[in-house]
């Protein structure tokens, strides 16, 4: 079962609607106490960078989460969850990522507009066993910050620069794009991420 | 590469989606919105008409639960806490006319979360427009509403600016001329034609499109 882990930043009825359509089991996590014994952690955000950390210091997530993540339990970061996973943020200058995948994220400006809001193509980076290379796919974004790529990049974009899409260090996925807002593809793509973190739909994962 | 993006209207009066005038019933937000995802919108507006607050909480997050495109609101907001409302029940961004902005606490929800409207009018020159949008660094993203024979001058200045455009346009041979010149997305009435069609008619012009 999938944990959604609840910071208040973000609405989570279209990622559950996502889930709900692919058939995905699913519920809340408020705290690190909920988030039952196995199943990825999916941490779902967009907006400032320090308003969601401080929701995640105050439920116990913030600490929750890596030691979670250290025992094995795997962890998919979407939009600004993503920024939450990485070492830090430009945004944030004094503040620290939970540093669960590695990079700062950092603004991609100056010279485009921000935030990069609406529809841009990705390009796969390294190959993957069970991650798509979705050549020429389509997938929504809305973010002002992106991590550069590096040695754990699966999928880059441009807006301005090239950026990390799709990052993996072990059990732990961080994606910039939303995928619960990308349409069929975005659902499709969703799908695969979730199979390469071990998690498989439920009439699936009962045969 | 970002493609520009297209982004039908729809108006909704007590839970029902309706023409402009508020006249007739078009149907459910959710089954509406779910046929403009299939026929390739790259998002939806929604335009509240009238004070809608108590049945927003029922039609928007049916919305937020099955279309799986970035969606927007536009509303006769009050209040702050009308606007916490709306995002909580599933909208990606809310629609404020840009003169109420701060009236309405709209820096406490972030950038990502507010579309500023400006209608702008030519008065023998854009100088005016550009210079409210250039004070809208509150907001994440500008619905402009304007028209006539400048507009693409319009579009072209206001392409300078870090701030995406929205532009309210009705027009397809005046989208696709905006669209050239700098706007980054196209707000038009879903009934004027589907996405895809639309779509059709710009693919000539060598504008990106997400296909």
């Amino acid at each position: 079962m999938i944990t959604l882990v609840e910071t208040g930043a973000e609405s989570l009825h279209t990622l559950e609607g996502a889930l709900d359509r692919l058939g995905f089991l699913h519920r809340r996590a408020p705290d690190p106490d909920s988030a039952g014994s196995t199943g990825p952690l999916v941490i779902l955000g967009s907006g400032p960078f320090d308003p969601a950390c401080a929701a995640l210091k105050a439920s116990g997530w913030w600490y929750g989460l890596p030691q979670l993540a250290a025992g094995g339990r795997p962890v998919l970061g979407i939009g600004l969850g993503l920024h939450l996973l990485a070492e830090g943020s430009e945004e944030s200058p004094r503040g620290a990522g939970l540093g669960l995948i590695p990079g700062i994220v950092r603004s991609l400006g100056p010279g485009v507009k921000l935030p990069h809001e609406g529809w841009t193509v990705i390009t796969r980076n390294r190959p993957h066993p069970v991650i798509p290379e979705a050549r020429g796919a389509w997938l929504f974004f809305k973010h002002a910050h992106a991590l550069e790529p590096g040695s754990t990049t699966l999928h880059t974009a441009q807006h301005g620069r090239t950026f990390s899409v799709l990052e993996m260090r072990g059990q732990t996925l961080g994606l910039q794009a939303h995928p619960e807002k990308s349409g069929s593809f975005g659902l499709a793509f969703l799908e695969k991420i979730l199979a390469g973190l071990g998690e498989f739909p439920a009439a699936r994962a009962g045969n | 590469m970002d493609a520009k993006r297209l982004i039908p209207v729809l108006h909704v009066l007590e839970g029902r989606v309706v023409d402009p005038a508020g006249a007739a019933d078009l149907g459910d937000p959710v089954e509406r919105a779910c046929r403009l995802e299939l026929e390739g919108a790259d998002g939806v507006l929604f335009v509240e008409l009238g004070r809608g607050r108590r049945l927003r909480r029922a039609w928007m997050p049916g919305v937020a639960r099955s279309l799986f495109l970035p969606f927007a609101l536009e509303a006769p907001f009050q209040d702050a806490d009308e606007i916490r409302e709306a995002l909580e029940a599933g909208a990606d961004r809310v629609v404020l006319p840009a003169r109420d902005l701060d009236a309405l606490d709209a820096a406490r929800f972030g950038r990502a979360r507010i579309t500023a409207s400006l209608e702008a009018a030519w008065s023998g020159g854009w100088d005016a427009a550009l210079e409210d949008l250039r004070n809208l660094g509150g907001a994440g993203e500008i619905l402009l509403k304007a028209g006539g024979r400048h507009l693409a001058e319009l579009c072209a200045q206001a392409a300078r600016l870090p701030t995406p455009i929205l532009l309210d346009c009705s027009d397809p041979a005046l989208a696709a001329e905006a669209l050239a010149y700098g706007a980054d997305a196209i707000a038009y009435p879903a009934a004027l034609m589907t996405a895809g069609a639309f779509k059709d008619a710009l693919e000539p012009t060598g504008i990106a499109l997400r296909r």
